[in-house]
């Protein structure tokens, strides 16, 4: 068993099994030993409980985002459910996949992001995250949607 | 929006990677956007899968031009996919315009390279970075060409090499003409090749993806010692939709020394696993199966083929390091007796000490031809295939693979 104390100070149990679907955590663990001491981190247990036991990825496996590769932006039904969240909890999600290391969740956090995106204009998608058009002059954004016309149905 | 970094950004967009459209769109948002939508965006370029007819002024062709004449874009495309319809003249068409400098990926579908020179060799972009080469569906003149081709001074960086349904029109039921063996045609390719590129590195491929080849020595030629190819790093083969027992068993011989990952994807046939030349290949080589951590059996899997799988199972010893097999269950019977046996077989693989995971791969949907019913009763069996067993076997529900992508991992 292993003590995981959130931010806020709470402390809670859980498997070793469990929290090792996070690479950060796995390598704290091995670097703490046997120690009794506390780890410190967010909470995600009711992730890794869920997907105990599904195959983790390779440690070698190559993370350099092939993105000639074919992908899905499908989210299986629970992770669905879990990731049903305000949009500020979504990015801090997402923010702590990455500093856990827990490259499924991470996935599930970006394809909901892009699903979001799907169909979306440009001052929708502005609109929707709160972005600024810092393009300037508006010229510009004529050119690129005139290039752009050459990939878009290839 | 604004609490993610740039690379959490990107991470995101890479999702849309298939959705041109939507690349675009963000590519519009903000300056920040615009990089990484337009580098995905431009990245591939894909003729398409639907049937058309063949037309000398391709449209897609002329695309590809025009892109690759505008310096800021030329740079962006890395992957390109083409489709001749085993028309030479097209082939021809497509190889004096496509520019191979800045590629990663070239996927070339029915390409006929019969009408082109013996010594056929793409050496216009000797500064090429391709590390994925796929030939699917291609036409040569014999292997000697097909090694020409292969030993191109652009392809010699390369990594990953598919070889699906390759034929050679020496070879036709018309004119089947000799068959000569490696050594002559390792010969006849080096006497019509230059000393510098002879001298040169050979190609050190990572993965390698295996179809259906005409010619019985295509083996033989790949890894004879004269060849343009090393196989020391060779860590994954990858064999799909191959019914030919002699053409597994011949790329599965002599030492792998890297060699980890086999696959065995869409392997139709009339016979079962045990008969198969995967079986035969892997496991009557000791090297193989010292080695190897990961092995994918997405064949037609019997229950009859269980009890051959415990042999296998006996065969891996405390010295071997297997860790994670997949299994795919599409035939298995359903009555209780099956079941049973299946359960004991694979909860005995699972207790193997260096097995992380077996994944026992289930069609998520019904195959044609399946009643309700059947589809019901598949269901149920699997989800008790798996209760009460360990830990390390997990179900897994995938699509059938219609159009499979190479080197993709299930």
């Amino acid at each position: 068993m292993v003590t995981l104390v959130t931010s806020d100070n709470e402390k809670f149990n859980a498997e070793k099994e469990v929290v090792e679907r996070s690479v950060l955590i796995k390598n704290m663990l091995e670097d703490v030993g046997e120690s009794d001491q506390p780890i410190p981190l967010p909470m995600f247990l009711e992730y890794c409980e869920h997907h105990r036991g599904e195959p983790l990825p390779a440690p070698d496996a190559d993370t350099s985002q092939d993105d000639t590769r074919k992908r899905t932006t499908d989210i299986s039904e629970w992770d669905q459910k879990f990731i049903t969240v305000d949009q500020e909890m979504l990015f801090e999600i997402i923010l702590a996949a990455n500093y856990l290391d827990i490259k499924s969740l991470l996935d599930v956090g970006c394809k909901t992001v892009a699903n979001m995106i799907k169909g979306k204009t440009p001052e929708e998608i502005r609109k929707l995250f709160n972005i600024v058009n810092d393009f300037t002059p508006r010229r510009r954004c004529a050119q690129i949607k005139k290039e752009n016309e050459w990939a878009e149905d290839r | 929006m604004a609490c993610l970094p740039i690379e959490l950004v990107e991470a995101i967009l890479s999702q849309l990677a298939d959705s041109k459209l939507d690349l675009s769109t963000c590519s519009l948002v903000c300056k920040q956007w615009f990089l990484k939508s337009r580098a995905l965006l431009f990245r591939s370029f894909s003729a398409g899968r639907t049937p058309s007819a063949p037309r000398l002024s391709d449209p897609f062709l002329e695309t590809i031009q025009h892109v690759q004449s505008i310096p800021h874009l030329s740079h962006l495309v890395k992957k390109i996919e083409v489709d001749c319809h085993h028309v030479i003249e097209l082939t021809r068409i497509t190889f004096h315009t496509l520019k191979l400098e800045h590629l990663t990926q070239l996927w070339l579908r029915r390409n006929d390279f019969s009408g082109f020179d013996d010594k056929i060799s793409l050496s216009r972009a000797l500064s090429s970075s391709i590390h994925t080469l796929i030939l699917d569906r291609v036409v040569f003149k014999d292997t000697c060409q097909l090694l020409h081709f292969l030993s191109s001074p652009c392809f010699s960086k390369l990594r990953s090499l598919s070889l699906t349904d390759i034929s050679y029109i020496r070879r036709s039921h018309a004119n089947p003409g000799p068959i000569r063996d490696a050594g002559t045609i390792i010969h006849s390719w080096a006497d019509a090749t230059s000393p510098r590129l002879l001298a040169g590195p050979k190609i050190a491929l990572v993965e390698l993806e295996i179809g259906l080849i005409s010619g019985h020595n295509i083996y033989d030629v790949l890894y004879h010692p004269d060849s343009p190819f090393e196989w020391n790093r060779l860590r994954r083969i990858t064999f799909v939709s191959i019914y030919d027992n002699s053409l597994i068993q011949g790329f599965l011989n002599g030492p792998k020394p890297a060699l980890i990952s086999l696959e065995f994807v869409n392997i139709k046939k009339t016979y079962h696993f045990v008969t198969s030349g995967a079986f035969i290949g892997t496991f009557e080589n000791t090297s193989i199966l010292a080695n190897i951590t990961e092995l994918l059996l997405n064949f037609d899997f019997t229950d009859e083929d269980c009890d051959f799988l415990e042999y296998i199972i006996s065969e891996f010893n405390d010295s071997s390091r297997l860790r994670n097999v997949g299994i795919a269950l599409c035939r298995m019977d359903s009555d209780a007796a099956s079941v049973a046996k299946a359960a004991k077989v694979f909860h005995k693989l699972a207790g193997l000490p260096t097995i992380q995971c077996v994944r026992l791969i289930a069609p998520r949907r019904a195959r044609s031809g399946w009643s309700v019913h059947d589809t019901m009763l598949g269901d149920s069996f699997y989800r008790f295939l798996i209760s009460g067993l360990s830990l390390k076997i997990v179900l897994l529900y995938t699509d059938p693979e219609i159009d499979r992508e190479p080197f993709s991992i299930l």
